[in-house]
């Protein structure tokens, strides 16, 4: 057993700094479900689905009463639909995201994720269908929601895939007009997109990964900004190796909790267990801000110069910690930096602090990218484009994932603000660069993998 | 060979359990088991000693206590007597935690909801930190217990003191607290 010391610090950690688990995420396969009639191959989908999940919400609200930590999101994600569907139209597409809804309704799961086609050296006929039916499947859907994977180091970046992905967002976005182009929250394109990731939008279950699986969000970055918070004020003498080390000891706890639930739960409804993604994923929530670390770590404007270096120090600090506690990390594990979703980074976009530009060099040395930027509504489809391949360029060059998560607002300039609403937040319109890529764009094809012998 | 469980309460001072571990081998005991705590600077010691089977109780006792200056310790002496069948064989250890306003009658209220679930306090440890009281106690609690009903129990009880009261599983301090778990 352990100590009263260490019982004492556990305590504080769970009831001062608010210390919980994220994410559950269950995978499920669904390609034993695959049918050439689209009603058949929608009811195989619903009853795996609903079959699979429907004790998850149970069995994570008993493991949080028993252990005191509350389990904030429990989702699923499945087999890339793309080739679940494959065969079908885009119709038969849009019916499987309307089953897809209705199951995790019906099992109910807040967000299902796995609307996915990896298409990052070339699309399939249903790999295209999937990408055409997503502004209808996005706008007529709740809790669905879609990634692509369009770029790898080991592949280079599909160039043809991310032009017709830009006209695609322009038309989500054109279709939840009413909501400031909400529909483009629920999509996220990657580099390097991870099999194993449990965070929405892009979680899908790996073609790789077993028939159930397991994977688990680890704690937000609340716990990380007081631990921060509480070393600084009771220490004149801190330098900043001593601020990674409270992080590092930080994430080994939060991470072992982590685990902790995730086995256990695995265990119990008969799954495997896959990973712990050591990522600090904000919520709009006060206090629950990765934006709020970086004040805490003295930086009084996030996206002021320093900013850079000090979410590096964060990040690897908090995958040391990680990993020295489990064997078992995976997914992202980095940490995020969603505008819209984190009020901090939103407030400082608002003062101008925070700007494309400074957002596209931070995620140089975290996850996951250009995540939750809302944008002036009369972007172009081309200028979509362009931001993305530049984001999706850093991940295919420096061997990591990346995303983009853009949402061009219709009817709003910068200045203005979106509202997306609970968990995806809200975030003013940022100032965007407009012209000048487009005959770039345009060429088209694939840009070629890179070498990845000569790395400077 | 015999076995004796002692305890013994003092004033604390520097050397107390090297008089009464001398006192006892001295007499050919072996001290085996051992557990001390000082609070508010009172010493309390509880000990188990193997003794050879001509050494009784009675002079064991006399010995401990004359370890110390006259009148100086309180000292108790068993024979130890191992339990047939242990009260609790199946059942998983939690953490209780309790922190409020000090109030009469909170210790006395929450042990009684935990005895009604025939729930065992194993380590019970209290202390008042500027007005308030913070109670840390390790339970057994036998399978086959309605958990939740538990919880919900405690809780109340605890809450009409103006008192939070968490349980959790102990595997959670393991698992944060340790490097294996």
């Amino acid at each position: 057993m352990a100590s009263k010391n260490d019982i004492l610090k556990t305590i504080e950690m769970l009831q001062s700094e608010h210390l919980d688990v994220r994410a559950v995420n269950m995978g499920i396969d669904l390609f034993d479900c695959c049918d050439r009639n689209i009603d058949t191959l929608c009811r195989n989908v619903r009853e795996k689905i609903v079959t699979k999940a429907s004790g998850l919400v149970d069995v994570c609200d008993g493991l949080a009463a028993k252990y005191g930590i509350p389990v904030v999101n429990k989702r699923v994600a499945v087999s890339p639909i793309a080739n679940i569907g494959a065969g079908h139209g885009i119709d038969g597409f849009l019916a499987l995201a309307h089953t897809l809804d209705a199951a995790a309704e019906e099992a109910g799961i807040d967000i299902i994720g796995g609307y996915s086609a990896l298409v990052q050296k070339g699309m399939t006929v249903a790999d295209e269908n999937l990408i055409r039916s997503l502004p209808e499947a996005l706008s007529q859907t709740k809790r669905m929601c879609a990634s692509v994977n369009a770029a790898s180091t080991k592949a280079g970046i599909n160039a043809d895939a991310l032009i017709l992905l830009g006209e695609i967002l322009k038309e989500t976005a054109a279709k939840t007009a009413d909501e400031d182009g909400f529909g483009c929250c629920k999509l996220s394109v990657f580099a390097n997109i991870p099999e194993d990731n449990p965070f929405m939008a892009g979680a899908y279950k790996g073609i790789g990964e077993a028939e159930t699986v397991i994977n688990i969000g680890v704690s937000g970055p609340g716990v990380v900004k007081r631990a921060i918070e509480r070393l600084v004020a009771g220490n004149k003498a801190c330098d900043l190796g001593n601020v990674a080390e409270e992080i590092k000891r930080t994430a080994f706890r939060v991470t072992r909790c982590g685990e902790l639930i995730g086995r256990e739960v695995a265990s119990i409804i008969d799954a495997k267990f896959g990973i712990v993604d050591l990522s600090l994923a904000p919520t709009p929530e006060v206090g629950d801000s990765v934006g709020e670390i970086f004040t805490a770590m003295g930086i009084a404007k996030p996206g002021a110069p320093g900013t850079t270096a000090a979410l590096a120090m964060l990040n690897d600090a908090v995958k040391k910690g990680g990993s020295f506690a489990s064997s078992s990390v995976g997914g992202l594990s980095g940490a995020f930096i969603p505008v819209a979703e984190d009020s901090a980074l939103a407030h400082a976009a608002r003062l101008g602090y925070l700007t494309l530009p400074k957002l596209e060099a931070m995620t140089s040395v975290c996850s996951v990218g250009l995540d939750m930027i809302a944008l002036p509504g009369d972007i172009s489809a081309a200028t979509l484009t362009a931001i993305a391949m530049d984001e999706l360029a850093i991940g295919m060059i420096n061997r990591k994932t990346t995303s983009v998560r853009l949402i061009p607002v219709p009817g709003k300039k910068p200045g203005d603000e979106a509202e997306f609403g609970g968990l995806f937040g809200r975030s003013p319109i940022m100032e965007v660069i407009h012209d000048g890529a487009d005959d770039f764009v345009n060429l088209g094809g694939r840009i070629p993998a890179p070498i990845t012998a000569l790395n400077n | 060979m015999r076995e004796y469980i002692i305890t013994l309460m003092a004033r604390d001072r520097v050397g107390i359990l090297s008089d009464v571990a001398a006192a006892a081998a001295s007499l050919g005991g072996n001290i085996t088991n051992a557990s001390q705590t000082v609070m508010s600077d009172y010493f309390t010691l509880i000990f188990s000693v193997d003794a050879p089977d001509d050494l009784s109780g009675e002079r064991l006792k006399r010995a401990v206590a004359e370890a110390g200056a006259p009148g100086e310790f309180d000292v108790t002496v068993r024979d130890y007597v191992p339990r047939e069948k242990r009260e609790h064989p199946d059942s998983e250890r939690f953490v209780m935690t309790a922190q409020g306003k000090d109030k009469a009658g909170i210790i006395a209220d929450l042990s009684r909801a935990l005895r009604d679930f025939n729930v065992n306090i194993e380590d019970f440890y209290s202390y008042i930190h500027m007005g308030n009281l913070l109670i840390l106690a390790e339970i057994t609690v036998p399978f086959g217990v309605d958990f939740g009903k538990l919880q919900k129990e405690i809780k109340n009880r605890g809450g009409e003191f103006g008192f939070t009261v968490h349980l959790r599983h102990e595997n959670i301090f393991n698992a944060t607290g340790e490097i294996n778990f």
